[in-house]
């Protein structure tokens, strides 16, 4: 008996420029250009049934938390219809979106793979030499799409990003370089797939959620982040702390120092919930007014808090969920 | 043993490996487990001929000569089947077009088997045992050429549609077969329809290149990317 075709939601949100030559011309930039941009890619209809689902142009504005709710909602509600789902996405916002994608759908039992083009829309009407142009040859998206096309037919049941030869779970990705073909990468527990002749998934990804899917998209968008990697801008918190935001990150190199400067600005009154994020594994902050973030990615730590605080405003149950491995996005020996 | 027969050796014994470890690297990958298929059948097809050359009575001579010849058949089909998959699908290779594909193959295997159809005398004088090829070497001449044309007329398609990561793949994979194709069909297919079963030899020495190729991108690209 032939095996039945696999059907595939494309779900559009930028990302979509297929070449760096007359860009504009091949991209989808609003609803009708869908088909004819698909046309471009006949070999994408061999491998399987492809529905899209437009949600955002080329020249519409970055996806924001409120695309990323749409989003959830419309793979949640047609879940069923499909075997897995492809998103392209403006490359810029990919991240935080497919961390906040991971946190919103559990017990995902599709892939949901993110891919995108690295080609600004507006390329080749720039005025820009040979040499540029050549430096995006290849960050089109076809080669991406068809790959995630690939691993949404029989990849892993979670949000993960392809691009280039690497397919990582996103909420533990991090951009490499821009212009590289593997924009992302994440450490080895969390590449899903490689691909060298054809595409390889880990063993240990291979195994399918059974419970049903969790839809949980309420977010609170109003979080503050101070920078204090380069230098401690006391003023600039000071503005921030005045705004009173839900929740608050806090990035440092220098963790212990950053908590010294906080005892003394923050009064013991306050209780909004304040995390220090450090790239630095750190063993105790040694304050339960703050909330030390050390082993995960900066994007899955901000989409988190934002989730978190949707689903509570109470610090010390953010703390809890901080900390607590909802969707595998807290790296190796953190468990 | 002489020399030319020891590198034949080797030869085979590093397109095994490889072989080996394309299968490893993912078994249940058609692509991985047609191209490590071409390898291990380049494998059989340089042992082949090495202990064919060795052969010291015609019986044995016979046997590796149907198996280098079986062998040879099984890498242009092998190699139609991955350049249809790799490194996504030209078509849907449905069970018509599968058997298409394999009965061309089946009457080769036929051919190689029936007493002088197309392998005729074999006048040992080791090491340069010779086969005296009857007129149906054509059909498999034929058979090999139109297979190989075939698999390159689809990666080259695909390679000139591809970007990213797809046009590197094509690009090492076009180049590590093409070489070796153009001097193993040479000196192993035309030269001996010609009467020159002199030189054959000579072309499983160039599927080190793709070895060479292979290797490389396995092991060492895959970090530049």
């Amino acid at each position: 008996m032939p095996t039945p075709r696999k059907k595939i939601g494309l779900i559009i949100l930028g990302g979509t420029v297929l070449s760096e030559e007359s860009s504009d011309k091949n991209a989808v930039i609003v609803k009708n250009d869908i088909k004819p941009w698909l046309a471009k890619m006949p070999e994408i209809n061999i491998m399987a049934d492809i529905e899209p689902i437009f949600i955002l142009g080329e020249k519409d504005n970055e996806p924001d938390l409120n695309h990323w709710i749409k989003l959830g909602k419309i793979i949640a509600g047609r879940l069923n219809e499909f075997d897995g789902f492809v998103v392209t996405h403006h490359v810029h916002s990919l991240l935080p979106g497919a961390c906040a994608l991971s946190f919103m759908l559990q017990n995902l039992s599709r892939p949901v793979v993110f891919t995108g083009s690295q080609i600004p829309l507006m390329l080749s009407k720039k005025n820009i030499n040979k040499k540029i142009l050549k430096k995006y040859k290849g960050l089109g998206i076809k080669a991406n799409l068809i790959n995630a096309l690939q691993i949404a037919i029989q990849g892993p049941s979670e949000v993960s990003i392809m691009f280039g030869n690497k397919l990582v779970r996103a909420n533990q990705a991090h951009i490499t370089k821009n212009l590289s073909l593997n924009l992302f990468d994440a450490p080895a527990k969390a590449v899903l797939a490689t691909i060298d002749f054809g595409i390889k998934i880990s063993e240990h990804n291979q195994t399918e959620k059974k419970d049903a899917l969790i839809l949980n998209a309420n977010f609170d968008d109003n979080v503050s982040v101070v920078d204090f990697n380069s230098e401690q801008n006391v003023d600039y918190l000071k503005w921030v702390l005045e705004k009173k935001p839900s929740g608050i990150i806090i990035q440092t190199h220098n963790p212990e120092s950053a908590l010294e400067l906080l005892d003394k600005l923050i009064p013991d009154s306050y209780d909004m919930p304040i995390l220090i994020y450090t790239d630095i594994p750190y063993a105790n902050s040694g304050n339960a007014s703050y909330i030390l973030i050390d082993r995960m990615t900066f994007e899955a730590t901000l989409m988190k808090l934002k989730w978190a605080l949707g689903q509570t405003k109470n610090r010390k149950k953010i703390a809890v969920l901080m900390k607590e491995n909802i969707a595998s996005e807290l790296l190796e020996g953190e468990e | 043993m002489d020399v030319k027969n020891i590198i034949l050796l080797i030869v085979a014994g590093l397109n095994l490996i490889l072989s080996l470890l394309v299968y490893s690297k993912n078994t249940k990958n058609i692509i991985n487990v047609a191209y490590g298929s071409v390898i291990l059948s380049v494998g059989i097809w340089s042992y082949g001929i090495a202990m064919f050359r060795y052969s010291d009575n015609v019986i044995t001579a016979l046997l590796w000569a149907r198996t280098y010849y079986i062998a040879a058949a099984l890498i242009a089909l092998f190699f139609l089947i991955f350049s249809i998959h790799f490194p996504y699908k030209s078509f849907i290779l449905s069970k018509i077009k599968s058997l298409l594909i394999i009965l061309p193959f089946i009457v080769v295997v036929i051919i190689i088997f029936i007493p002088d159809m197309m392998i005729g005398k074999i006048s040992i004088n080791i090491p340069t045992n010779v086969v005296t090829l009857q007129s149906s070497y054509t059909i498999y001449t034929m058979y090999f050429l139109s297979y190989m044309a075939i698999s390159f007329y689809y990666l080259t398609k695909k390679y000139a549609s591809s970007q990213g990561i797809h046009a590197i793949q094509l690009k090492y994979t076009l180049n590590a077969t093409a070489t070796a194709t153009f001097f193993g069909a040479t000196f192993n297919l035309i030269l001996p329809m010609l009467g020159n079963y002199k030189l054959i030899w000579l072309g499983p020495y160039f599927t080190l290149i793709t070895f060479a190729y292979v290797s490389y991108y396995l092991f060492f690209n895959k970090h530049r990317i």
